[in-house]
């Protein structure tokens, strides 16, 4: 579903070019979930971006569906990826449908409006987030929560096969959360294939089969989670101590922080 | 849109309050027309007022009319009142996209320098004494079927400033190569004072013209007739089309390129396409009637509170509400003086603007956000 | 001995230096002329700060206000004394006044005075009002200035022209309207008195709106124009252009 190889991007600067990525490789089967985690700067969000087609791809390629992205129009990519943005700017004066519908854009043809597949489309999606109450609110007026059932509501509405999620629950509060990343595996047991960019590592390990980890613009370790969610991986990514121990309703892999560690590892 | 009216329920009564109130500006342009066609200096009775017009429309032929009341109301108070309709509807559609594609309330065709391009180009076709003279003969001659100079000199300065926007903010850009809306609206600021002071100038180059530049300038419907409005007509159109046809992406694009991206949206192609739109528009208007500020500004700001900022509604409500203001506005000014002086109309629509301008920068100062 | 830039008649002085614009003429230009006197007649406030500078430098300095006739004649008789020329000045005056009292006297045989309509400019319109040379020489010609406002010029709309009925209309030719139209272009004035009967002319701007000894063959030129049955030879000054060949 996903082929990136040898990827390098990043962005210029009115000082010159910083690079984000240094020779990225990452292969997604069809129908996989999968959790991109890693710390704070390690690249997450620009390989999302990269895939989205939203940041300029310095070298190496990035194939979605057997198609190179960069060669398709921005409606064609829209039409095979699905985003969910950390942060969203939302203008006054749209209301979560017309905020919704607006993901069916790719859809509709240059002269053709909205039809009423995509307005069937924008309230099933509503529905699937348990978010059609919020349909006449104000987009803009919404909490930092609702507003991002909203937008997932908008990648659902734009299409199902692949969902880039970058932070998508977040703002989200514990039932909230628990309820988004539910949708994520039934979206994922009915064939979606889904690449959400996390900080909360054990919710990644609650629900994502495989995890990649990203640490200084390069892959640091993939893997299936049983395998590869250990304490000693752990420490070498985090630069912390952190225990790992099974959940006790899934048996789940699921890290502990250890209380004054960092300083202990810094010495 | 009229396929969306006929899907789900509430779909269905968000749309209707929509064209409804679209219904009632719509009317009210209409009767607004009509009544404006029964005033001025030359006495006439409503009447008579209707007569005329329906002669106007091959009707009513049974009755007589005084030839000099039927030119009055036809040929004058009709072509100013279409004029000042079609004018305030292409400000007011042309400050929409501006607005969106900025994502700034308080652009307008000036912030970004198109009006003051355009009005750079036409006071060149003024003093250049193209045509000899363009002030007077042939702005009038454009009337008589001959060719229209000066909106095409207020059309390519509309777009050459575009541009030149356009690559100043480019040079700022972001990160991405990207346009950068902080960056476009200084640089339609840095544009527009340029051109505002190579008008000056232009206007210290020749003193003689300066009466005129300054008149026109000022903007009004003085002398305007039905040429006027077959002049500025096919760019008003091929503007409102291009604006029309790319409404739901003015959505995508409010809410920033980077959405508007993941959407779908090529978001520099439908961006040029909108500010060439928009400046055609501007331009169009800046051509006929001289520079007119606030519609641009205002009509969009206070129509997004009402029925929200998706264009599909927007634009045209903008449109009619722009014309019905302006229309007005130009009422106003042909017959608020006594004696049958005339104010220029740009003075009329600074006037109610200016302070609905501090207003907006208030409220939108508190909100802590948009600009 | 200088001019503005503006200043084109009579013809002989094409050749004196410039010293400005007559909105803003140039301080040094003037000092480097080291005129005896200066004249400036009254206008724009911009145009007299610098004349209040020129004064300050010592020079001599005589702003005049001409918007009547007899003002204008008091005008010439006080810059002949300025200059020495009393005589020649008091004779030119003699000489216009007479001009205008035969005017007066030959336009007493009829009692028909025409609405007239003097444009300053277009397509912006500007007529002109009341105050002003303009006014007295249409009324000196015989005629009525059909635009009541007191001021010197008043922006007026093509309903208001309609409405005055003007029997006459003025088109003034110059650096204030370059490029008129003929009255027979304007569609909508059709209907006024003026254009029904071809009462139209295109007039020099020179000759009627800058104060000076040309304003009288403005009103003998104009008189004719309203009057053609007071044809004669000693009113015979200039043949004025015909509005149908632009």
């Amino acid at each position: 579903m996903i082929r990136v190889t040898a990827l390098r991007c990043g962005y210029g600067h009115a000082g010159g070019w910083r690079e984000a990525l240094h020779g990225v490789d990452l292969r997604l089967a069809r129908g996989e979930m999968v959790g991109l985690l890693g710390p704070n700067g390690s690249g997450k969000t620009t390989l999302l971006s990269a895939l989205a087609g939203l940041v300029p791809v310095k070298a190496g390629g990035i194939e979605v569906g057997g198609a190179d992205i960069s060669r398709l129009s921005p409606r064609q990519r829209a039409l095979r990826v699905s985003c969910v943005p950390q942060r969203a700017e939302v203008a006054p004066g749209f209301s979560v449908r017309e905020l919704v519908l607006m993901g069916r854009f790719a859809h509709t043809g240059l002269l053709s409006g909205y039809g009423p597949e995509d307005h069937a489309a924008a309230e099933a999606a509503l529905g699937d987030v348990h978010a059609l109450d919020l349909a006449e609110r104000q987009a803009a007026e919404l909490s930092g929560g609702e507003l991002q059932r909203v937008l997932l509501a908008r990648a659902l509405a734009q299409g199902r096969e692949l969902l880039l999620l970058d932070e998508a629950a977040s703002a989200l509060d514990m039932a909230r959360r628990v309820e988004a990343y539910d949708l994520l595996a039934a979206l994922h047991e009915s064939g979606s294939t889904i690449l959400s960019a996390m900080h909360d590592l054990n919710l990644a390990a609650l629900y994502c089969p495989r995890l990649v980890f990203l640490k200084r613009g390069r892959i640091a370790l993939d893997g299936p989670t049983t395998e590869i969610f250990t304490e000693s991986n752990l420490k070498d990514i985090y630069e912390t101590d952190i225990r790992v121990a099974a959940h006790p309703v899934t048996g789940a892999p699921q890290a502990l922080l250890v209380p004054g560690a960092r300083a202990a590892a810094l010495g | 849109m009229t396929t969306g009216a006929r899907d789900s329920r509430a779909q269905g009564r968000d749309l209707r309050t929509r064209v409804l109130w679209i219904s009632v500006i719509c009317a009210a342009s209409l009767a607004s027309g009509i009544v404006a066609c029964g005033l001025g200096s030359f006495p006439s009775t409503p009447a008579q007022t209707l007569i005329a017009l329906l002669q106007a429309l091959g009707l009513g032929a049974g009755q007589s009319v005084d030839p000099a009341l039927s030119v009055v109301v036809v040929d004058i108070r009709l072509a100013r009142v279409a004029l000042a309709w079609l004018t305030g509807a292409s400000l007011a559609v042309a400050g929409c996209v501006f607005q969106g594609v900025l994502r700034n309330p308080l652009a307008d065709a000036f912030t970004l320098g198109v009006s003051g391009g355009a009005a750079f180009g036409a006071s060149v076709a003024i003093l250049s004494g193209l045509g000899s003279g363009l002030a007077g003969g042939t702005f009038l001659a454009a009337m008589g079927g001959g060719a229209g100079i000066l909106p095409v000199f207020a059309l390519a300065g509309a777009l050459l400033a575009l541009a030149a926007v356009l690559a100043l903010g480019r040079a700022g850009g972001g990160a991405d190569g990207g346009l950068r809306r902080e960056t476009l609206v200084l640089a339609g600021i840095v544009v527009s004072t340029f051109l505002s002071a190579l008008i000056s100038l232009l206007k210290s180059l020749d003193e003689e013209s300066v009466a005129s530049i300054v008149f026109w300038i000022m903007g009004s419907f003085q002398g305007r007739g039905f040429e006027h409005v077959r002049l500025a007509l096919p760019y008003m159109a091929v503007g409102l089309g291009l604006v029309a046809w790319r409404a739901r992406e003015l959505d995508l694009l409010s809410l920033g390129e980077s959405q508007a991206r993941m959407l779908g949206l090529d978001a520099g192609r439908s961006r040029l396409w909108l500010l060439v739109g928009a400046s055609l528009l501007s331009g169009a208007a800046v051509a006929v009637s001289g520079v007119i500020g606030f519609v641009g500004l205002v009509v969009p700001h206070l129509l997004r509170q009402v029925v929200g900022a998706g264009h599909r509604t927007l634009l045209p409500a903008s449109a009619f509400l722009g014309g019905l203001l302006l229309l007005w506005s130009d009422v106003l000014a042909r017959s608020i003086l006594p004696g049958g002086a005339e104010l220029p109309v740009g003075v009329v629509t600074a006037l109610l603007g200016g302070p609905f301008f501090c207003l907006l920068l208030g409220r939108s100062a508190r909100l802590g956000r948009g600009a | 001995m200088a001019r503005t830039s503006a200043d084109r008649l009579p013809a002989g002085i094409a050749r004196l230096p410039v010293i400005g614009t007559h909105m803003r003429p140039n301080i040094e230009a003037v000092l480097a002329q080291r005129p005896d006197l200066v004249l400036q007649l009254a206008g724009r406030k911009e145009a007299s700060l610098p004349v209040e500078a020129l004064r300050r430098h010592g020079l001599r300095v005589a702003v005049f206000h001409a918007s009547t006739f007899a003002e204008l004649f008091s005008v010439i008789r006080r810059v002949g004394v300025l200059t020495g020329a009393q005589d020649r000045a008091e004779d030119m005056v003699r000489g216009l006044e007479a001009r205008l009292d035969a005017l007066d006297a030959r336009l007493a045989a009829t009692a028909e005075r025409p609405r007239v309509f003097f444009e300053v400019r277009s397509p912006n319109m500007l007529a002109a009002g009341q105050a002003g040379l303009v006014g007295e020489i249409i009324r000196r010609a015989g005629g009525e200035n059909c635009v009541q406002d007191r001021a010197k010029f008043a922006r007026l709309g093509e309903e208001e022209i309609i409405r005055l009925e003007p029997a006459a209309y003025l088109i003034q030719r110059g650096p204030m309207n370059p490029a008129p139209l003929a009255l027979d272009r304007r569609p909508r004035l059709r209907a006024i008195p003026a254009a029904q009967n071809g009462r139209a002319w295109f007039v020099d701007e020179q000759k009627y709106s800058r104060p000076g000894p040309r304003n009288v063959d403005a009103a003998e030129e104009l008189a004719l124009l309203l009057h053609p049955e007071l044809k004669g030879p000693a009113l015979l000054q200039t043949k004025p252009t015909r509005k149908d060949r632009k």
